[in-house]
């Protein structure tokens, strides 16, 4: 989305004009305080996760829109993909 | 990063994408060879730039494509039960990698599919009718041509095989998979390349999910080259969707094919230790 794109360009430019120290990801709440902050680098994370969720907001619509039209054939299979992301946010768990 | 390799990253980023956009890849196949060998960026960290790359072109050129119903939503869904598993799999393996290993075997997948592309031509399934449980046969108005191209879908087992596969090297490599997606729907399920292009568009943004995330989780993502290959991607992507009716399905196929086969030369040289 946009969205997330404006936020890691104004994230880099800013990173330009006044460089963090670090350079690492964290989680979606230290990122925001990062940013709060005045790293940088919270900013661009957090961009990074938003448009991480892109493709998982289009599986959701996909998944409406087959709960809609009553294919549930479809909308089986949507959940199913939606649990393997769900393990893979579990992996490390 | 510098200025220079600021500029240069941005480049590279956004043909990726616009090339990615016009064959349905994520520009993977780009901008991981040019990262790690124009740029010396380790293997794990061009991958993780990659892969966030590749959900922005993906998002980039998607909605545009499913607004002009090239995309078989249906189909790709389906496809993306095995695509998402390969990826968490094949993402975690790549985390514990070697980086030559995955030079290596990056390589090998350049070749293999570049000769498989050349050598078939096209087949289509004209029949729309229903195979097997699930009927996932789909049309389009193909902008070219003025015509309306009906198509059936078949061999999905073998598809949802090769889907895992295709996933598989997508979480270890780094790559939206569309390499074998396009070609598995072309030549083995009968789906008119615009299509399959459009479709493998849409399906590998999900798959580079699955392996982003494990990525995420395992810190091998360096947010600011990502953010800079992302922005570069996308707006590549953005410009190829919206100029890829302007240019023919065989020059679509042959540009895909070399491609591929001088991106595999560089790597084995990169795997071998004669390039940095």
């Amino acid at each position: 989305m946009v969205l997330s794109l404006s936020m890691m360009a104004i994230g880099l430019l800013w990173n330009m004009i006044s460089p963090s120290s670090t350079n690492v990801t964290m989680g979606p709440w230290q990122a925001v305080q990062a940013m709060l902050n005045g790293d940088p680098i919270g900013l661009i994370d957090l961009g990074i996760m938003l448009l991480i969720a892109t493709p998982l907001i289009r599986i959701l619509v996909a998944l409406a829109t087959f709960i809609k039209g009553k294919e549930w054939k479809f909308v089986a299979v949507s959940l199913i993909v939606l649990l393997v992301i769900t393990m893979a946010i579990l992996v490390k768990a | 990063m510098d200025t220079i390799m600021l500029l240069g990253v941005i480049f590279f980023a956004v043909i990726a994408g616009l090339l990615g956009s016009l064959l349905g890849l994520g520009g993977g196949v780009i901008i991981i060879p040019a990262l790690t060998l124009v740029f010396g960026v380790s293997m794990q960290e061009a991958i993780g730039a990659s892969l966030i790359a590749v959900i922005a072109s993906s998002t980039g050129s998607a909605s545009y494509y499913v607004e002009q119903g090239l995309t078989n939503i249906r189909l790709a869904m389906v496809l993306e039960t095995a695509t998402t598993f390969g990826a968490v799999i094949g993402a975690l393996v790549s985390v514990y990698t070697n980086q030559y290993v995955l030079a290596l075997a990056f390589g090998a997948l350049l070749l293999y599919s570049s000769f498989y592309m050349l050598r078939r031509p096209e087949n289509i399934c004209t029949s729309p009718a229903a195979c097997g449980p699930l009927d996932l046969s789909c049309s389009y108005m193909d902008q070219g041509s003025q015509q309306r191209v009906e198509y059936g879908v078949k061999n999905l087992g073998k598809g949802l095989v090769a889907s895992v596969g295709a996933g598989g090297t997508a979480g270890l490599l780094g790559v939206g998979g569309g390499i074998i997606k396009v070609p598995v729907m072309n030549l083995w399920m009968g789906v008119p390349m615009r299509a399959a292009c459009a479709t493998s568009n849409f399906m590998i943004g999900v798959t580079a999910l699955a392996g982003a995330i494990v990525y995420y989780e395992f810190g091998e993502i360096n947010p600011t080259l990502a953010a800079v290959v992302a922005v570069g991607a996308f707006i590549g992507a953005a410009i190829g969707t919206r100029t890829s009716h302007r240019f023919d399905v065989g020059n679509l196929k042959r540009i895909f094919a070399v491609v591929m086969i001088g991106v595999a030369i560089l790597m084995f040289l990169k795997a071998a230790g004669v390039v940095a």
